[in-house]
């Protein structure tokens, strides 16, 4: 199941590497254009998989959260404070 | 002694456990009977009791009897009883606790499959009705990729209720995590953009109780399936009575519960880091150990209702299943591939206006 998803992601990447490129460099700088071009494969994707997952409605279960019968009994816990990191990126050159 | 059947104590016909009303209703003299009414009408039918001594053994069959089961596969676990009612070879698998004579359609139930380590602790009755669950698969079927040669109308007619095991596990889990986490903030001054970030070194340790995290303890039904059509609701949990089973088809499990712990273990403990997880108030938790170890206290075998079906659309086979208590559907419908296509492409191009809009006004 995995490599069927791989697969088929890997076809959507190069497809759209495929007809994206060439149409970006051919956009030059007009971002209308590259907005279209990166919006229409990209909503058309997403489009396609919320109706697919809507058919299906199989899965594995992994959490038991609804048969929880207590509150989570603390034991032991800390919070050690390590350091503070600072960094600093211009987002302007005006 | 013949396998288990109940009739009405009115009129002696064949009584069965209808779901929408919640009680044993006669067809023939339209009586109905709770339960209790039913037991202690039958008390002195004492034959009935399930005991080792008076339940009737399977036959094994002889070689080449039989080997085609009903769906079509060839059998190889098959056995035989028969029926109470008219006589009949009833053919079944090993493990089914409960099916319907084809021939009389008395409702059939193997005593051998319910008593000693089969017997179920608890039960949670039908509380959907057939009919409900067609008009519930027709909305279910509503979607839009949805084939419209698939007739939802020539599927439903094949719908079984099937009383499915299920192991029902208690316990806890003492769990620990150690994480680094991270508290982040941004700030603008001037040109600049400034990110801090504070680390913590964190640790959580715990304790979280379950109470009868289900797993179904049969192969013969999809596990992904069964999964997907909790949740049940205990309260309607009830000691386990033979009577339910009358009408429906049921399972005794195949698969013993140590097999199916790991199933169990795996949410309890996915669970408990959520949980110890949420407890850590930052921006970025990164779990960096996670020791768990749960401890089972209590095991339990229960019966759960199920509307099972498969269906063949272009030769691919669909499964679906209703959980009969609360009604919730599963499965995965057909898919129609022009649909998708038509549809991607609508996106696509709305995706593509919109791109173009937005990229027109940055």
């Amino acid at each position: 199941m995995i490599s069927k998803f791989l697969r088929t992601l890997g076809f959507a990447v190069i497809s759209m590497s495929t007809v994206l490129t060439p149409t970006v460099a051919y956009a030059d700088d007009s971002n209308a254009v590259v907005g279209a071009v990166i919006g229409a494969p990209l909503v058309g994707i997403i489009t396609g998989s919320v109706l697919v997952s809507m058919s299906k409605s199989k899965y594995k279960a992994t959490k038991a959260d609804k048969y929880i019968n207590s509150d989570l009994d603390m034991k032991r816990q800390y919070d050690n404070y390590v350091k503070t990191t600072t960094d600093k990126r211009k987002i302007s050159n005006d | 002694m013949a396998n288990i059947s109940y009739k009405c104590p009115t009129c002696g016909a064949e009584i069965f456990w209808t779901a929408a009303e919640n009680c044993f209703h006669c067809e023939y003299c339209d009586d109905k009977f709770s339960l209790e009414e039913l037991t202690a009408a039958m008390e002195n039918q004492k034959a009935d009791a399930l005991t080792e001594e008076n339940v009737q053994k399977h036959e094994e069959l002889e070689e080449g009897e039989y080997t085609q089961s009903n769906d079509g596969t060839v059998g190889n676990n098959l056995v035989k009883y028969s029926c109470s009612h008219c006589g009949s070879e009833i053919i079944t698998d090993r493990s089914t606790a409960a099916t319907v004579c084809v021939y009389c359609g008395n409702s059939v139930v193997m005593g051998e499959q319910i008593i000693n380590d089969f017997a179920p602790k608890y039960i949670i009755p039908f509380k959907v009705p057939k009919e409900k669950c067609m008009k519930s698969f027709a909305d279910f079927a509503k979607k839009p990729l949805t084939p419209k040669k698939f007739d939802v109308n020539s599927v439903v007619d094949k719908l079984q209720g099937v009383y499915i095991p299920f192991w029902l596990y208690s316990g806890s889990c003492h769990g620990n995590i150690k994480c680094e986490c991270i508290d982040e903030k941004t700030w603008r001054q001037g040109n600049y953009e400034y990110t801090e970030k504070k680390y913590y070194d964190v640790l959580r340790d715990g304790v979280l109780e379950f109470d009868k995290v289900p797993v179904d303890g049969s192969s013969k039904t999809e596990d992904d399936a069964m999964d997907s059509i909790e949740p049940f609701d205990f309260k309607d949990l009830k000691p386990f009575n033979a009577g339910y089973l009358s009408g429906y088809l049921a399972e005794r499990y195949d698969e013993d519960k140590e097999k199916c712990y790991p199933r169990a273990q795996l949410r309890i403990e996915n669970t408990t880091r959520d949980q110890l997880v949420n407890t850590c108030k930052y921006d970025h938790v990164n779990v960096q150990v996670y020791n768990k170890n749960t401890k089972i206290t209590g095991v339990d075998y229960a019966m759960f209702p199920t509307w099972l079906f498969y269906t063949t659309y272009e030769d691919k086979k669909y499964f679906f299943a209703m959980n009969g208590q609360t009604g919730k559907f599963i499965g995965n419908l057909p898919i129609d591939k022009i649909k998708l296509t038509i549809y991607s492409l609508i996106g696509a191009l709305g995706g593509g206006i919109l791109g173009y809009l937005l990229g027109g006004f940055m």
